[in-house]
């Protein structure tokens, strides 16, 4: 005889108090504010004795950060580190990190999208063969 | 997978409702002990809240909060801007 189908009755939990975001994402309670307002995930509730963190607009956002963190950490490598890592001599490579447009300043640190380079040799492989 | 309150009420935070895999109902409506969980907010205020949102519904004495127009009506509490 089939087993009866049980099914489960829960509530999604779309409000968490300041508290309990927190402790959820492992960040302070300051961090958190920090992130939430400019976010639009604060729900302020007579002013500001009940504070309320839309989990939902938190977590989206959460999710994206990742992603682009996962993505940073893939394609942009601090310049020495990608000189060493791509084995062209100092000057060859920084001919080609320029070339490629593949070289970042972010504030006084040089970082080079490594992507960006390979698409160039690729294109001037493509320009050798025809 | 879900929250564990003190109450032992189940429940989840968004996009966690694929892990039940179809076997899950959402609830729609909720007493007010359990809804004080489910919004982190005192009985005695949520209660306030629930009644300006039009979100209580009485049936033989037993009281019942919908979700959704009480989150609805959370929407206009909802700041933007720099924390201060």
């Amino acid at each position: 005889m089939a087993q009866p189908i049980r099914f489960k009755a829960v509530c999604i939990k779309n409000f968490l108090s300041v508290k309990e975001a927190s402790e959820l994402y492992g960040i302070s309670d300051k961090e958190l504010l920090h992130l939430a307002y400019p976010l639009g995930a604060m729900y302020e509730i007579g002013g500001k004795q009940l504070r309320l963190i839309n989990e939902r607009v938190l977590r989206n956002f959460m999710d994206k950060k990742e992603d682009m963190q996962e993505q940073f950490d893939s394609n942009y490598v601090p310049y020495a580190e990608a000189e060493k890592t791509m084995g062209f001599p100092p000057q060859v490579f920084r001919l080609l990190a320029y070339r490629a447009n593949a070289v970042y300043k972010v504030e006084s640190a040089l970082y080079v999208n490594t992507n960006q380079i390979n698409e160039y040799l690729v294109s001037y492989r493509k320009k050798l063969n025809h | 997978m879900g929250v564990k309150t003190k109450r032992e009420v189940n429940y989840m935070l968004p996009g966690k409702e694929k892990y039940l895999e179809g076997r899950l109902v959402i609830k729609n409506f909720v007493k007010i002990s359990e809804a004080t969980d489910l919004f982190s907010i005192g009985m005695t205020k949520l209660r306030e809240l629930a009644e300006k949102a039009g979100a209580i519904y009485k049936i033989d004495g037993i009281v019942l909060i919908n979700i959704a127009r009480f989150e609805e009506y959370l929407e206009q509490y909802r700041v933007w801007g720099e924390d201060e």
